[in-house]
């Protein structure tokens, strides 16, 4: 019996590419779930059976892996992704400012607006504590998110600026006392 | 004033110090080099042994030793691992050890491959670091691209290969059975030891897991000498160490000094404590004991801290601000660790949920009487190695230690019925 796939063929052809680096098959599935998942934007019941067909494991033990590890999303985050750290580094340093900042500009935490354009998460040290409050969006460190630097990041992204270019501007500044003057 | 050693972060100010290009130009892999062509793998142990150079993700055991206790006569293939998963609060020196040098890198897991007899070495790098993924992909490339990895390395019979990794978050995944478990396909969760990695590791055969910063030192170490290693650092703690210092600090960043510096001067170096003052600090990454100032004298090596009272753990300062709430600050800590505890073992699952509870109604003004005895009786409930890892001892840490130096902020919270530091603000869970 076939199913309809909603993997593209490059995602099987590299899937077979990343499997062969390894001795035992199995150690691709993080790495298979990380492609699908860029690809169709989050892990949905597709991709577990898909993914689990191809290493011939079980959805139950995919999703059982797939659940474990906080970059995998089980529903569809926003396109541009804010993950804020509030861990002890930047939370000393202003990060529950900013949580405020978020929730007011995109709405509660793990909810992607009604455009899909935005969700922000709390996540845990990024090991950039020296950008205290430190942040990313979709992966892509943003150092000194103070709730100033937050209201014009996620008005860029909803005016549909590029990313790039609002990282560059945000990355311009070179400390904490710097981002918050400007 | 002291100044900084530059040893394992020598290349940070170079230009595109990531490239094989730079990297060769400043003397890379010329440590590998010698060891295949003037060495026997049992010779680059026991330079690694004598230098005295030791872990660096925070166990501390001797890099060298751990070398020696792969079995020379396993028919099984021996792997050597990278645990590049840095995820303890306030860590970020082997990300930027990984950005800025990570041809040094494979270097040095190419000097412990030919060591213990292996033909595969994994960088398990964590997920979130999209830069150091990059740049140790394209090294890898660029490594392969001229026979530094792959068959025959050098000409000199010796082959082996390298396989770049992603985690996808999750902190525990940087205990290095844990690592293993994710590495093979699975949740992250820690096996019971023994069996240990050197005997039964990936895929249950002898592995080496070592964190970026052992592995980058070890391949200078290779190079230079034991000798040379020991002109830094103590008797006991040999060499240099990276130190990520962070908080309430005017400038924050990586400073590398020789084992043996003290708290003040590293702090000095990052343009000392910024005008709130200093509460407390954390030596090594939240998880380790915190000090109050009069421990600022403490040096930064695996002896000085366990005398001051700590554990040298990831060699990374976090500054706690006078402003800071200590009940705040751990009960923040703590939900990290219940987030984080995978939920084997009982101590840590039922442990790391109950300290975050009990703290949270202490903080936000409903705390009952009886309660701070009965945060240390679940603390001390969860330390003393009853679980399978140690982070049910990382949680304990931070609770343990405020208790013993800011019992007074617990108990006027519980008398107060608040905190009597700020109105109330919720953080986002």
């Amino acid at each position: 019996m076939t199913q309809t796939r909603v993997l593209s063929e490059a995602f099987y052809t590299r899937a077979q590419e990343i499997i062969a680096r390894y001795p035992v098959a199995r150690s691709a599935l993080i790495m298979l779930l990380h492609e699908a998942q860029d690809e169709i934007g989050y892990v949905n019941d597709d991709v577990i059976r898909e993914v689990g067909r191809v290493l011939h494991l079980t959805p139950a033990d995919v999703e059982g892996v797939a659940t474990f590890y906080t970059m995998f999303k089980r529903k569809h985050p926003g396109k541009f992704l804010i993950s804020l750290c509030t861990n002890l580094s930047c939370t000393i340093n202003g990060a529950d400012e900013t949580v405020d900042a978020l929730r007011d500009a995109i709405g509660p935490p793990d909810e992607a607006t009604a455009d899909g354009v935005c969700s922000w998460e709390s996540v845990e040290c990024l090991a950039t504590c020296h950008w205290a409050v430190a942040a990313q969006v979709n992966y892509l460190d943003v150092p000194f998110l103070t709730p100033d630097r937050a209201r014009k990041l996620v008005d860029g992204l909803k005016a549909g600026r590029e990313l790039d270019a609002l990282l560059a501007e945000l990355r311009a500044a070179k400390s904490l006392s710097e981002a918050r003057g400007g | 004033m002291v100044e900084e050693v530059l040893v394992v972060l020598k290349r940070r100010e170079l230009p595109e110090s990531w490239t094989l290009r730079t990297f060769l130009d400043t003397g890379g892999y010329q440590g590998l080099r010698k060891a295949l062509t003037e060495m026997t793998p049992q010779e680059v142990i026991e330079v690694v042994q004598g230098s005295g150079l030791r872990g660096r993700g925070g166990a501390g055991m001797g890099t060298g030793l751990k070398w020696s206790l792969i079995p020379k006569d396993s028919p099984k293939d021996r792997y050597v691992v990278c645990n590049g998963d840095e995820g303890e609060p306030g860590a970020f020196h082997d990300r930027e050890l990984m950005e800025v040098d990570p041809h040094a890198l494979i270097e040095g897991m190419l000097c412990s491959a030919y060591a213990v007899g292996a033909k595969h070495c994994f960088i398990y790098c964590r997920g979130e670091f999209i830069l150091a993924h990059e740049r140790l992909a394209a090294a890898i490339k660029e490594a392969y691209d001229n026979n530094y990895l792959g068959d025959n390395i050098l000409g000199t019979g010796f082959s082996c290969d390298m396989v770049l990794h992603r985690g996808a978050g999750a902190y525990i995944c940087g205990e290095e059975t844990a690592l293993l478990e994710s590495l093979e396909g699975y949740r992250g969760m820690p096996r019971p030891r023994p069996p240990f990695p050197v005997t039964e590791g990936l895929y249950a055969s002898p592995t080496v897991v070592n964190n970026v910063q052992s592995l980058q030192a070890a391949g200078q170490v290779v190079l230079n000498g034991a000798d040379w290693y020991r002109r830094w650092g103590t008797e006991k703690s040999p060499g240099t160490l990276v130190c990520s210092v962070s908080g309430a600090v005017n400038a924050p960043r990586n400073v590398e000094v020789p084992l043996g510096t003290t708290v003040q001067e590293v702090l000095e170096l990052c343009g000392g404590i910024d005008d709130r003052g200093l509460k407390a600090f954390a030596p090594g990454g939240w998880s380790t004991p915190m000090l109050p100032p009069d421990k600022l004298d403490a040096t930064m090596d695996y002896e000085g801290m366990i005398a001051a009272g700590s554990v040298l753990g990831a060699s990374s300062i976090i500054a706690v601000p006078n402003d800071m709430c200590i009940v705040r600050a751990v009960w923040r800590g703590s939900k990290f660790y219940s987030h984080e505890s995978c939920g084997k073992c009982t101590p840590c699952r039922e442990g790391t949920y109950w300290v975050e509870h009990i703290l949270e109604r202490i903080e936000h003004g409903h705390g009952h009487p009886g309660d701070l005895e009965r945060l240390e009786k679940v603390n001390n409930g969860m330390s003393g190695f009853k679980s399978l890892c140690a982070l049910a001892e990382f949680a304990a840490g931070p609770v343990g230690s405020s208790i013993i130096h800011f019992r007074h902020e617990y108990e006027e919270h519980i008398r107060l019925g608040a905190c009597p530091m700020r109105t109330e603000t919720a953080i986002a869970s």
